[in-house]
């Protein structure tokens, strides 16, 4: 066996050539804190990660569409507290209108507070959220959708349209009601609406002749709003429940993609000593190797 | 005494020579492809005499190159493996980087994209959340262009590269067909000694020839080496060498072929026959990286326009239009750029490529041939190389037929041997634009709205508990309404009925709950129990602005399974391309690694059979300086044995 002398010097050369690349890549993946440099690393974790960074930006994008619908109910809420108030308060009005010790005048009194609920109720119909759109208008948010000629007629120019949101790839949520479904709706048994109950209550006041059945009535409208209002509870919580899925889901993703990228700086900064004491050891027999020579001695 | 002097001398020639080699090693120690050398003794006639023979002194046989032709020819092919995997690896990672890169990558910008597409869905009447949408919509177009731009520069680097490998193995080529001559010249074809470091010479030229080019070779009587390419074009055949030279593509001219002459011969391609070395795998990587690249991003591009461009054609913008009526979302063009032709001159063949948007999920980012055999066109897929046959001269190709998402129609009168290339998704990705720019034509509502009949006042008038979902829009609908469809139940008949007609369709609450129907090509749903007499509408949404039904459907495209046959999303099919180039990329690299070990180990030991090494030299050094200095002694002792004779006899 035989050795060439440009051979000894390549090898020793590759030794330290060797050691210097596998320092590059651990010292290049220390700074970036990944151990994918470049998708050739890991191919197949490359394009997991890719699609895990999907879904961490979809998960993201599902919580903001959480807490925008969160936010859009809980305007909605507001204003069915405020409704059933109002009919709370048209209920007691109602038990103290048929008191026979109320005159005419003093039943004008009662329905002119009628009066300035029924307002306050038309107010809630036409409420409108901090981008101006009427949030119980249905499809045509931008139009005011509840209007009263003053005579009991009310119209509703709105329609029965929902607006939904996503919360998740298959999930998706009614963030609006229209006023058809919350105002409209005829208490069984009944043609009339939360608006013909409360006008019928106050013109019955006006003319001094309160009808107790009207009680039947604001009570079949309360149940209508606390339904509505317990539904729009139902999805409030239905929200919390899938942001809560979502926030694992993203958990998940996030702690997969870091098994798959994310460098055990432990280990690096071990390599990255072991390969410093290669390149030295390979450095220093490079060094010795290269002083040997026949022609130093025979001189 | 003649004799000794004879021998004497005779050894001190043979020593200088063997002086004069190992100093010719010394000297070359760092001559690349050098081979170390030695002289061959042997003894001389000897002269017979009475007694019996007497050695007559040493001569020089031979100047030896210390050589082994099976460890040559192992270094050459383990050098082409090396370093035609490392220009592979090289071309490969730069589009492995592009693709996946967090900075270049398609991913994030589709995300983007779609959680813009959200935000409106969320808040359909915000102007700044649809100007939000446009924008991204256009970083996403530009993203597509970006990375396509890239690709397009490789493929112009790829040209260079081709020219310049070319150039070289020229150079190569004639440099070895020069020293075939020179060599046989030296050793009087192959008769004389061999010309050590001509042989050196054109073996160094051998090993860069093989970094560049797949080759084999066969040696001939007069010492020279004959080389042939491929499936044996003779490159070099004595003193002659052919010269290889960057053609035009038939079809294509941006894109490059190796032509091939053979001394003022006609020039053939043999791009496809050129296998390893670095110009065989510019041309692997181009075929198997770079080309396919290209053609699945533009399928990307094509079906995400596609796509989005038909959901958003049935939506209502917020001025109440229809977005059939309006600019398409995204401009898609027909790959008409990308027809290549190769016809006969009285050929009057033509071919007219367009996307089937109806059929877009089928679409493939393939190239296709189309061939005229006299009566009929053929058209092959070029990756796995199906045909499919339209008959007659100006046939049709579509989803009937070929069903990949084209259709592809002939006209004309072609002349046997016409030829088209196809390449339909090749500038998708170019050709990609946004097509609407102002916010407010970004369609997100639905044009139909179901709701029930309501009195005067806006009451609902129903009194049973049926229910009518939204209802979705098909291509069908036509659209917008020229009326209000109102439908009318029958409890009795358990049956809607519409129109002045009028048209029924049974309705059972017992067994119908929930299932679809269509109505004038619009689509929903009915649950619940109506009432006898109760009436549902369907009515244009007019002042729908509120609702955002179809940016939903639209969201919903991120996940959609609008690509490979209804079986992966956009995103999919986009990790898909980073993992295939991923793993050509690793594979090159992984053989980049394990043949440099290869070729390394090959130069150990051709190198231990053929490398200098100098302490070796040294100790030559000493043994021959000690023979010499030896036979100068005989030279010595024999003239002082003539000087005592002369002294004796001189008295």
């Amino acid at each position: 066996m035989r050795i060439s002398t440009s051979q000894i010097f390549l090898q020793g050369l590759r030794a330290i050539q060797e050691q210097q690349v596998k320092l590059g890549t651990v010292s290049n993946q220390l700074a970036q804190g990944s151990k994918i440099l470049t998708p050739a690393d890991d191919p197949a974790a490359a394009a997991a990660i890719i699609g895990l960074n999907e879904d961490i930006s979809r998960s993201e994008q599902y919580q903001r569409n959480a807490q925008y619908a969160s936010s859009r109910l809980g305007l909605q809420e507001t204003a069915m507290d405020s409704a059933i108030d109002i009919m709370q308060r048209i209920r007691e009005l109602a038990i103290l209108g048929v008191n026979g010790t109320q005159t005419t005048d003093t039943r004008a009194d009662i329905a002119l507070e009628g009066r300035q609920l029924l307002d306050e109720m038309i107010a809630l119909a036409n409420t409108s959220d901090a981008n101006g759109e009427f949030i119980f208008g249905g499809f045509q948010s931008q139009t005011e959708p509840m209007s009263h000629d003053g005579a009991g007629n009310f119209t509703y120019s709105g329609d029965q349209g929902q607006r939904m949101v996503l919360l998740s790839q298959n999930r998706q949520v009614a963030i609006s009601d229209s006023g058809s479904d919350v105002f409209l709706q005829a208490p069984s048994g009944s043609s009339n609406s939360a608006f013909t109950v409360m006008w019928q209550f106050i013109s019955d006041l006006e003319s001094n002749s309160p009808n107790p059945d009207i009680l039947g009535d604001v009570d079949a409208v309360m149940t209508e709003f606390n339904s509505v209002r317990s539904e729009i509870g139902g999805r409030q919580r239905a929200i919390d429940l899938q942001n809560n899925l979502n926030e694992s889901t993203r958990i998940r993703a996030e702690q997969t993609r870091s098994t798959l990228q994310d460098l055990d700086f432990a280990e690096a900064s071990t390599q990255l000593n072991q390969y410093l004491t290669a390149l030295q050891a390979a450095q220093q027999s490079f060094a010795q190797i290269q002083n040997l020579s026949l022609f130093n001695v025979i001189r | 005494m003649a004799s000794t002097l004879g021998i004497a001398s005779s050894a001190l020639l043979s020593f200088q020579r063997s002086l004069a080699t190992t100093g010719h090693n010394i000297a070359n120690v760092n001559t690349e492809g050098y081979t170390r050398q030695s002289v061959d003794y042997s003894t001389q006639t000897p002269q017979q005499f009475g007694a019996g023979y007497l050695g007559s002194g040493v001569k020089v046989d031979a100047i030896q190159r210390i050589y082994d032709d099976f460890l040559e020819r192992q270094l050459r092919s383990s050098v082409t493996a090396r370093d035609s995997s490392e220009m592979y690896y090289n071309f490969a990672v730069q589009v492995d980087d592009l693709l996946a890169d967090q900075g270049s990558s398609l991913g994030p910008q589709l995300e983007n994209f779609f959680s813009a597409i959200q935000d409106v869905v969320n808040d359909p009447t915000s102007i700044p959340a649809r100007q939000l949408m446009l924008t991204e919509a256009g970083s996403l177009v530009e993203s597509f262009q970006y990375i396509d731009n890239e690709l397009n520069s490789l493929d112009q680097r790829i040209n260079v590269e081709l020219e310049n490998q070319v150039n070289e193995i020229n150079g190569l080529l004639s440099g070895i067909a020069d020293l075939n001559r020179h060599i046989a010249l030296a050793s009087g074809s192959g008769t004389g000694p061999a010309p050590n470091d001509l042989l050196d010479k054109r073996d160094q030229l051998l090993l860069d020839l093989s970094s560049r080019i797949g080759y084999s070779t066969v040696t001939q009587d007069d010492g020279s080496i004959n080389i042939f390419l491929g499936n044996g074009q003779a490159a070099v055949v004595g003193q002659t060498a052919a010269t290889l030279s960057v053609e035009q593509n038939a079809f294509d001219p941006q894109q490059f072929d190796v032509g091939f002459t053979l001394s003022a011969g006609s020039t053939s391609v043999i791009t496809d026959q050129i296998s390893g070395g670095t110009l065989g795998e510019i041309i692997d990587f181009r075929n198997e990286v770079l080309n396919p690249a290209r053609d699945e991003l533009g399928r990307i591009a094509v079906s995400v326009a596609e796509t989005f461009n038909a959901q958003h054609d049935l939506d209502l913008d917020l001025n109440g239009n229809l977005g059939s009526s309006l600019a398409d979302f995204f401009t898609v063009t027909d790959p008409q750029t990308e027809v290549y032709s190769d016809l006969d001159a009285s050929s009057t063949a033509a071919v007219t490529v367009a996307f089937d948007s109806s059929n877009i999920d089928k679409l493939t980012g393939d190239e296709y041939r189309l061939a005229f055999d006299g009566s009929n066109w053929t058209l092959t897929n070029l990756s796995d190389n199906s045909t499919v046959t339209g008959s007659g001269s100006t046939p049709t190709f579509n989803d009937s037929n070929l069903g990949e998402g084209l259709t592809i129609t002939l006209s004309g009168s072609p002349v046997t041997g016409d030829e088209f290339l196809l390449r339909p998704t090749r500038s998708g990705s170019t050709d990609l634009a946004v097509g609407i720019n102002d916010p407010s034509q970004v369609a997100a509502a639905s044009p139909v709205r179901i709701q029930e009949a309501v009195g005067s006042s806006g009451i609902p008038t129903n009194s049973g508990t049926g229910e009518l979902s939204f209802g979705t829009v098909t291509a069908s609908a036509s659209l917008p309404l020229s009326s209000s469809i109102t439908l009318t139940y029958d409890a009795t008949a358990k049956e809607f009925s519409y129109g002045s007609g009028p048209t029924t369709f049974s309705y059972d609450p017992a067994t119908d709950a929930g299932n679809t129907f269509t109505v004038s090509g619009i689509q929903f749903t009915i649950s619940g129990n109506p009432a006898d007499g109760d009436q549902f509408v369907i009515e244009n949404n007019s002042s729908g602005v509120g609702d955002s039904r179809n940016m939903l459907a639209l969201a919903k495209l991120q996940t959609g399974l609008t690509m490979n046959n209804g079986t992966a999303s956009y995103q999919d099919v986009y990790g898909q391309l980073i993992a295939d180039v991923g793993v050509k990329t690793r594979r090159a690299e992984t053989l980049y690694t394990t043949q440099s070990n290869l070729a390394d180990s090959a130069q150990i030991r051709h190198d231990e059979v053929s490398g200098v090494n100098l302490d070796e030299e040294a100790a030559n050094l000493l043994r021959f300086q000690q023979a010499y200095q030896a036979a100068s002694q005989v030279i010595v002792v024999s003239e002082q044995i003539f000087q005592t004779l002369l002294n004796a006899t001189g008295r």
